[in-house]
């Protein structure tokens, strides 16, 4: 990270750390903290897409699936096995980004957007063994008694706790991603997505970083995945279809594909956005998401770091 | 190898053991490719001596580009094959070539724009630097070690080919003349055409080798140690400027046979 980087992350840090005492006196708007807890958890997901989609030039549709094997894991283990939560977490980001593994490479082999195809296919199939497997995962009508997540004496279970444990987890996963990008694993990501093949004569395996990165992507959405189950210790399939998977692109793409940054204020106002404002369409949700996807691409391609930027600048 | 400005041009850079033993550095073994009906290549074979500056030199259509595709593995030969170092390099894929010890630039200049020119070095370094997603992301103290030694050597590069101050410019900002030599540079692990002479023959007194197609034939004849000529995917000739310039079959295929 440079030292801009490191003043950003502090100055987020200070703003995201006062901002529950800003809006918990305000009944009217007291429950932005539970919004802003999936937001935290969303980020973790949306930075690992950043990484895949922004550095690596691949797309993946399937984030909600592996947020699912992550949620879903955690879920089973600790609901129908006992396992405490903490080591839950960890098997279902091996379990991930192990299904991401054999998912990825045939797809990653192939040149151009086969990755999204399969990960298309495999978004659907999984929402379908989540609904189907009812023995397991309750099917469409849910996974109960998914007990709070325990860390040692400390049981989280207040909003404001788990607001804290959330966002520190975010920027960790942040600071590590910083960390891949400003090393020669970094390096050899954004020179796959200016050539692959001269790439390639560098001495870059392209296709086993390609994998490397959507294995990475798969194992923080199933850690961001872990965290929810624990948060809302209630899960449905419909969390984890298509639209979701979707939902996590437009994150990446509104802030700012080459940018992590980019990642977390796409994801902190589409949360809101999705929450808070996109009801009243009910069915026509879809619709508008289409609408700001379609407005992104064309007038703000870089997203909305690159008004920041200019701004600054 | 590097491709040289206006032109195809190649460079086999090697660290390789400077041992004078006898064997040739790349050896081509009756190598021949075919795209559908048409020949590029008809069975070339061919050696390349340690520590030289060979050029490759043919009119348009000779396969010289086919020629360097199949040595750093971008195309794989229809049959023949290439040893490098006494080792069979054919149908391997381009990285794991790379990794044993030839580098390539191309005729249009295929650096990373988007990247500084000081990140375009480093890349260079991929091959002989090892630590991955974990270490990089948790920033482990050996990791830390090796990033520090890939931005002295990539720095030390720079300096060595003159572009030390632009070290923190977007390669594709520079002008064309520079980023052929940033693309160097960046192949050496270790300016326009006259200073391009001078560099290539400064990276052989390292002990690399050099290959290079160009259509300069200027460069080609000051700096060259060997030649080999092309001529319609055919092995035509092969010698010392002085004898390339002096063959009258060379003298034909250029100039035609009205000469």
């Amino acid at each position: 990270m440079n030292r801009k980087d490191w003043w950003i992350l502090l100055g987020a840090s200070a703003a995201l750390g006062a901002f529950p005492w800003l809006v918990l006196p305000f009944k009217a708007v007291s429950h932005y903290i539970d919004v802003m807890v999936f937001a935290g958890i969303f980020t973790v997901v949306a930075l690992g897409l950043s990484m895949l989609m922004g550095y690596a030039g691949q797309i993946s549709m399937a984030q909600a699936a592996f947020f699912g094997v992550g949620a879903y894991t955690s879920g089973i283990l600790t609901s129908k096995f006992g396992w405490p939560p903490l080591a839950a977490v960890p098997m279902g980001m091996v379990l991930s980004g192990g299904v991401a593994w054999l998912v990825g490479i045939p797809a990653l082999r192939l040149k151009g957007h086969y990755l999204a195809m399969a990960t298309l296919g495999f978004g659907v199939i999984v929402h379908i063994v989540l609904s189907e497997e009812v023995e397991w995962t309750g099917g469409p009508s849910g996974l109960i008694n998914i007990p709070s997540l325990r860390i040692g004496p400390w049981k989280v279970s207040s909003e404001i706790s788990w607001y804290y444990l959330v966002w520190v987890i975010a920027f960790l996963c942040l600071v590590f991603c910083f960390h891949i990008l400003h090393s020669r694993v970094g390096r050899a990501l954004r020179a796959i997505h200016e050539s692959e093949v001269a790439a390639e004569s560098m001495g870059v395996p392209t296709a086993r970083y390609k994998l490397q990165v959507f294995v990475l992507g798969a194992a923080f959405a199933a850690l961001a995945g872990s965290l929810y189950a624990h948060y809302v210790q209630f899960l449905t399939p419909s969390s984890f279809n298509l639209m979701w998977s979707i939902r996590f692109v437009l994150m990446v793409m509104m802030g700012g594909m080459q940018s992590l940054w980019g990642a977390l204020l796409g994801t902190i106002l589409l949360t809101f956005v999705g929450n808070e404002w996109l009801h009243v369409f009910a069915e026509f949700e879809v619709l508008v998401y289409g609408a700001i996807l379609l407005v992104v691409a064309l007038f703000l391609p870089q997203g909305l770091v690159s008004l920041v930027k200019r701004h600054v600048s | 190898m590097t491709e040289s400005s206006g032109s195809v041009a190649g460079q086999a850079a090697t660290a390789a053991p400077a041992e004078t033993s006898a064997a040739p550095l790349l050896e081509l073994q009756d190598v021949a490719m075919q795209f559908g009906g048409v020949a590029a290549l008809k069975g070339i074979s061919y050696s390349v001596g340690e520590g030289i500056i060979q050029a490759v030199i043919g009119p348009n259509g000779a396969g010289k580009t086919t020629l360097f595709h199949c040595i750093s593995g971008l195309l794989h030969p229809t049959s023949g094959s290439v040893v490098f170092n006494g080792r069979v390099i054919t149908g391997m894929v381009p990285h794991e070539i790379a990794r044993l010890g030839i580098s390539r630039t191309f005729q249009h200049v295929a650096i990373f724009q988007h990247m500084t020119v000081l990140e375009n070095v480093t890349i260079g370094r991929h091959p002989r630097s090892r630590f991955g997603f974990l270490s990089a992301g948790l920033r482990l103290p050996g990791m830390r070690r090796e990033e520090r030694q890939i931005q002295e050597a990539a720095r030390a590069y720079l300096d060595f080919v003159g572009l030390g101050d632009d070290a923190g410019f977007a390669a594709g900002g520079l002008p064309l003349g520079k980023q052929k030599i940033l693309e160097i540079a960046r192949g050496l692990d270790m300016r326009e055409t006259e200073e391009l002479g001078e560099l290539i023959q400064r990276i052989r007194g390292t002990g690399v080798t050099v290959m290079l197609v160009e259509h300069d034939m200027n460069l080609i004849m000051d700096i060259s140690d060997r030649i080999l000529v092309l001529y319609y995917g055919n092995y035509l000739a092969t010698g010392t400027p002085a004898e390339i310039k002096d063959n009258p079959a060379v003298v034909e295929a250029y100039l035609g046979q009205g000469g």
